[in-house]
């Protein structure tokens, strides 16, 4: 009798991916059956919450002192990651049987998809690196397939630029394992986390291990791949961007946090963090993309989260990371919405739907969560993140309070712009059909989360995850004060950009663009430079190969066929071995 | 860093146990022998199958998953032994031969002799895995040996100049062997396998082994009848020749070595080291300037050989599991390899030029042949990458820096020659015959498919029971 194993969870994923892989292209119920596949993982949850702690390994490579196994594990940060995936996927699912109109695509969508939620179980539950990495890469396959899902040219591009930029990760990622090996002789988490020593190699692999997780989390110099990626389906943004791929990175680091910690590169991610916030809702201010202005506000909360862990409050980081899930999710399903009925992606050509009062509130109640109005989601997160900042210099907590205004600027601009478009009477009319034609499916998910988004704060009484002083603790009378009047202060000036025909915003992503391509150019030349060296060695490897074929050529003559002379080559090899043992003996 | 096994494994079980063995080895001859003569091919094939997977299954139940059990001699010496090292092989053989036996079945009476010897030499087989003393590793290696030839002669006219040759340098190999065992008489006083103590008789019996056994897996120099019999022969009986009796060169070889002469190791370490590299060079350079594909895959195997080696030089627990690991993939990559040519040869096919646009004429066959070519290079995700990452990182662990260096280098060159068949298979032909596989070439050619790509990804219980193997020869 074998143990049940936690990693049974991919397998109803994988399972599931057969059947699809099976069934005919023109079958309307892939998109029911998938759904099904993807709920299952979740019957998981139960029992992933009674063995908490639990850990089980694999034997791999297994041969004396090299022992590589497979191991998975169950911590707090694995649980709360494999619960939000185990959520967010079925709703994905179900949003997009309203979503994707192109039933002929059914096919490969589902299969890639549930590939892409396999990975992300598999990284949800990795206890040591062999796991990780092994569903790092799968998630950088499947999510280029998934960004290029459209074939457009600049799907292409935006697949291309994803998959380039995470690359970068992924080997400085394989570097790291290698150095981590060599320093400490084990890839297990629960044992790295436990690293108090550092030489130069295994700091070498904390850093290469921060250009992983920068890659991945989208944060500075490889932000740009995000904002692109918007290129993909709605439902892959919004689990992307979500639950999954795009906190892999800050899921190592909270996977990691004591040894990342210990070897005192948190002030590095602190400053990046910054940068890459800064940047962000500098960016997120004037665009007019839909789900573009989401992925700058994503690239912030992923930096916050990374501020949050860096300022050692890592209550702070893991709320977050688990109260984005929802609303996340919830803001990628309304712009979906808005998307299908109006036709286009710009929000200064979109108008929001007059008849829908249920979801202008869901739109509303994601922007609240997402700013952090006083009873929502974030207003916890920011009070736990302000009071940190604070005793780390009023200086620091200035910051914050910028980052946090621009960001509610963008997000109420992001809000407001669609309401204010003036239509003529008929077409109105017919956008309100336009907007009651919308898939019922995409509907329930999104009703769905709204009540997640409002529901999630309540995580904060778990006493296993946030050590059971309750909700009050994070509130003060301050940041009562604080957080609403920047939320207030942001809207109304989000209300005022509103109003002007173009938004003055700081385009850095388009000069970090810029840069990466002088780099590229840089490159070239060099690579133009060293074209002559690579003569050389070419020319050395011509010579060698007439040499090495020669020899082969004249050595065929020896094996000529004929069976005296391999009698007398066995023979003669013979005697040198007696010569050779005479000579040692 | 020694040879030798450890005595306090040794342990003692009836002698009786060791004539059921042999009994259950003369029932499977007997039973083919019967069905020849009833001139059922089918039913050979079913018999021969069942045989040998039974046979397999019981090795597998009886090692016990990955714990050691050391060199088991019967009270007052027979034959026979037990270890795990003996039973991870009878598993391998017997799947091997199980796979051989699909591979060469068509409703023949070449057919039915080549099952007919095929049993002969699967009980040489077993003999030899299972072996106490250096009768059984002669008789055994005479039983694989002198079948195969038979198989070769039954092949028809092309053939016979093989047989001759294989036949040839079998007579001479055994003829070295059986001088050897007079010397290794000398010093120990006895045929069982036990640790002599260091000595001329000894030196010698352990020249003349390494050179019979060398003969039979392939290194050099005892090495140069391979080309022209793996070539001369019929594709099926060169995968016979390839996984099959190379492989159990290599068992007798590890055995005799360990079990035997531990006492001479400082002059055989560097002899084996000089060998291996030989081996190497020697294969993969000479497969460079071939143009016939068996010809060139016969080269690849013994440059398969040299790497092998490089375990058995480091004679640490490490290195012989990575060398065991290693024969495994590579009789199945071997095998898969040789069924895809053997698809061609049916259909006349057997330079590298008639291996062009195969992809367009046949997608599975050029995509096995890629993935067992990818295999031989060491790629990961295959059986042949985890086999050659073991075999060097044991090398590096044990001071052979320059063994691996030498080895990486050979890989390198080897890259030539795979890539010109690959590259031939994939390129464009526009019109091209499709040919159509026979069912038993499709199923031996998925399974190798299958078990090299499991043992490239998840190797981990076939390291594990090549380890138990390896601990139970050595210390």
């Amino acid at each position: 009798m074998m143990q049940f194993s936690m990693l049974y969870s991919i397998i109803p994923l994988l399972l599931f991916m057969v059947i699809v892989g099976a069934m005919k292209k023109t079958n309307r119920h892939i998109r029911h059956v998938a759904l099904i596949g993807s709920v299952l993982p979740a019957l998981f949850i139960p029992y992933l919450a009674m063995n908490i702690g639990a850990s089980e390994s694999y034997g791999w490579i297994g041969l004396a002192a090299l022992s590589l196994p497979i191991t998975a594990s169950n911590t707090i940060v694995n649980f709360v990651m494999f619960s939000l995936v185990s959520i967010v996927a079925p709703f994905v699912f179900l949003y997009s049987t309203g979503y994707m109109d192109n039933q002929i695509d059914d096919k490969r969508y589902y299969l890639e998809l549930l590939a892409f939620q396999a990975a992300m179980t598999a990284l949800s539950l990795s206890g040591n690196f062999i796991l990780l990495f092994i569903a790092w890469e799968f998630l950088s396959v499947t999510s280029y397939l998934l960004i290029g899902f459209y074939n457009t040219g600049s799907a292409k591009r935006a697949a291309r630029k994803a998959i380039t930029t995470i690359i970068i990760g992924d080997i400085a990622m394989l570097a790291a394992m290698a150095l981590l090996w060599n320093s400490y002789s084990t890839l297990e988490f629960s044992q790295l986390a436990g690293v108090t020593s550092f030489s130069a190699e295994s700091l070498a692999a904390v850093a290469l291990l921060i250009i992983a997780v920068f890659t991945k989390s989208a944060q500075f110099p490889f932000t740009s791949w995000l904002v692109d990626a918007m290129e993909g389906p709605t439902p892959v943004s919004a689990f992307l961007h979500s639950s999954t791929m795009v906190k892999a990175g800050v899921f190592l680091v909270l996977l990691l946090f004591p040894m990342f910690k210990a070897s005192g590169m948190l002030n590095i991610i602190l400053a990046i963090s910054l940068i890459t916030a800064i940047i962000a809702v500098a960016n997120g201010i004037g665009e007019t993309h839909i789900k573009k202005v989401l992925a700058f506000s994503t690239i912030e909360e992923l930096s916050i989260m990374l501020v949050a862990a860096s300022l050692l409050n890592v209550y702070a980081a893991l709320y977050i990371f688990i109260v984005q899930t929802f609303y996340k999710a919830l803001l990628f399903f309304y712009s979906g919405i808005l998307y299908r009925a109006n036709g286009t992606e710009d929000i200064t050509k979109m108008r929001n739907a007059a008849n829908m009062k249920p979801l202008m509130l869901s739109g509303v109640i994601g922007v609240f969560a997402l700013t952090g109005l006083i009873p929502f989601s974030t207003f916890f997160a920011d009070s736990m993140l302000d009071a940190a900042a604070f005793s780390s210099g009023i200086g620091m907590l200035a910051i914050i309070i910028i980052i946090d205004l621009l960001l509610s600027v963008m997000m109420f601009r992001w809000l407001l712009l669609p309401y204010t478009k003036e239509v003529k009477k008929a077409s109105a009319a017919e956008l309100d059909l336009q907007y009651k034609l919308v898939g019922k499916p995409m509907l329930y998910s999104l009703y769905a989360f709204a009540f997640l988004s409002i529901a999630s704060p309540a995580i904060l009484f778990s006493k296993e995850i946030f050590g059971g002083a309750g909700i009050f603790q994070f509130i003060s009378l301050q940041e009562f004060v604080l957080a609403d009047a920047i939320v207030i202060i942001g809207a109304l000036i989000g209300y005022t950009l509103m109003k002007r025909k173009r938004t003055p915003y700081l385009n850095v992503n388009g000069y970090i663009d810029a840069a990466y391509s002088d780099v590229a150019y840089f490159f070239s030349g060099a690579s133009i430079a060293l074209e002559r060296f690579e003569y050389l060695i070419n020319r050395a490897f011509g010579l060698s190969l007439p040499v090495v074929y020669g020899t082969s050529m004249l050595l065929k003559n020896v094996q000529d066929g004929r069976i005296n002379t391999y009698a007398f080559v066995f023979v003669a090899g013979l005697i040198l071995l007696f010569a050779f043992f005479a000579l040692k003996m | 860093m020694v040879f030798g096994f450890n005595p306090s494994y040794a342990a003692v079980f009836p002698s009786y146990y060791a004539d059921a063995f042999i009994a259950i080895l003369g029932i499977i001859v007997f039973a083919n022998l019967a069905l020849f003569l009833a001139k059922k091919p089918k039913v050979q094939l079913a018999a021969n199958s069942f045989m040998f997977l039974v046979l397999a299954a019981a090795c597998f139940a009886l090692s016990k998953y990955g714990s050691a059990i050391g060199l088991i001699m019967p009270s007052g010496g027979t034959l026979i032994s037990f270890s795990s090292f003996s039973l991870f092989f009878g598993m391998l053989f017997g799947i091997g031969m199980f796979l051989i036996n699909v591979l060469a079945f068509s409703k023949t009476e070449a057919y039915q002799r080549f099952s007919l010897f095929s049993s002969l030499v699967f009980t040489g087989l077993y003999l030899v895995s299972f072996a106490g003393s250096f009768i059984s590793i002669i008789i055994g290696m005479e039983i694989i040996t002198l079948p195969t030839v038979l198989i070769l002669l039954s092949g028809g006219y092309k053939t016979i100049e093989a047989a001759v040759k294989l036949f040839i340098m079998s007579a001479i190999a055994a003829s070295s062997l059986a001088f050897g065992i007079v010397f290794y008489y000398g010093a120990a006083n006895t045929v069982l396998f036990t640790q002599a103590s260091e000595g001329v008789f000894l030196a010698g019996a352990a020249i003349l082994a390494i050179a019979a056994l060398g003969f039979e897996s392939s290194i050099f120099p005892f090495n140069l009848w391979v080309p022209d019999v793996y070539e001369g022969a019929r594709a099926d009986a060169t995968a016979l020749l390839g996984s099959i009796n190379k492989k159990a060169g290599f068992v007798a070889l590890i055995l005799v070595l360990f079990a035997a002469f531990g006492a001479q190791e400082a002059q055989m370490t560097p002899i084996l080291y000089i060998i291996s590299i030989l081996t190497m060079f020697y294969g993969n350079i000479l497969a460079l300037s071939q143009k016939n594909v068996k010809r060139m895959l016969a080269y690849s195997s013994i440059s398969q050989a040299g790497y092998i080696l490089i375990g058995i030089v480091t004679a640490t627990g490490y290195g012989i599991a990575a060398s065991i690991f290693q024969i495994a993939a590579h009789m199945f990559m071997f095998m898969g390899a040789m069924a895809i040519v053997y698809f061609m040869e049916k259909n006349n096919n057997e330079e590298v030029d008639n291996y062009v646009g195969l992809y367009h004429s046949n997608k599975f066959a050029a995509i096995v042949l890629t993935i067992m070519m990818l295999g031989f290079i060491g790629t990961p995700l295959t059986a042949g990458f985890i086999g050659k990452f073991l075999i060097f990182s044991s090398a590096v662990y044990n001071n052979m820096v320059l063994l691996a260096v030498i080895a990486i280098i050979n890989t390198i060159i080897s890259v030539y020659y795979y890539l010109k068949i690959m590259l031939a298979m994939f390129a464009s032909k526009e019109t091209k015959r499709k040919y159509k596989m026979d069912l038993n070439i499709t199923a031996v050619a998925a399974a190798c498919l299958i078990i090299v790509v499991i043992l490239g990804v998840y190797p981990g219980p076939v390291i594990s029971m090549a380890s138990a193997a390896a601990a139970s020869l050595h210390i």
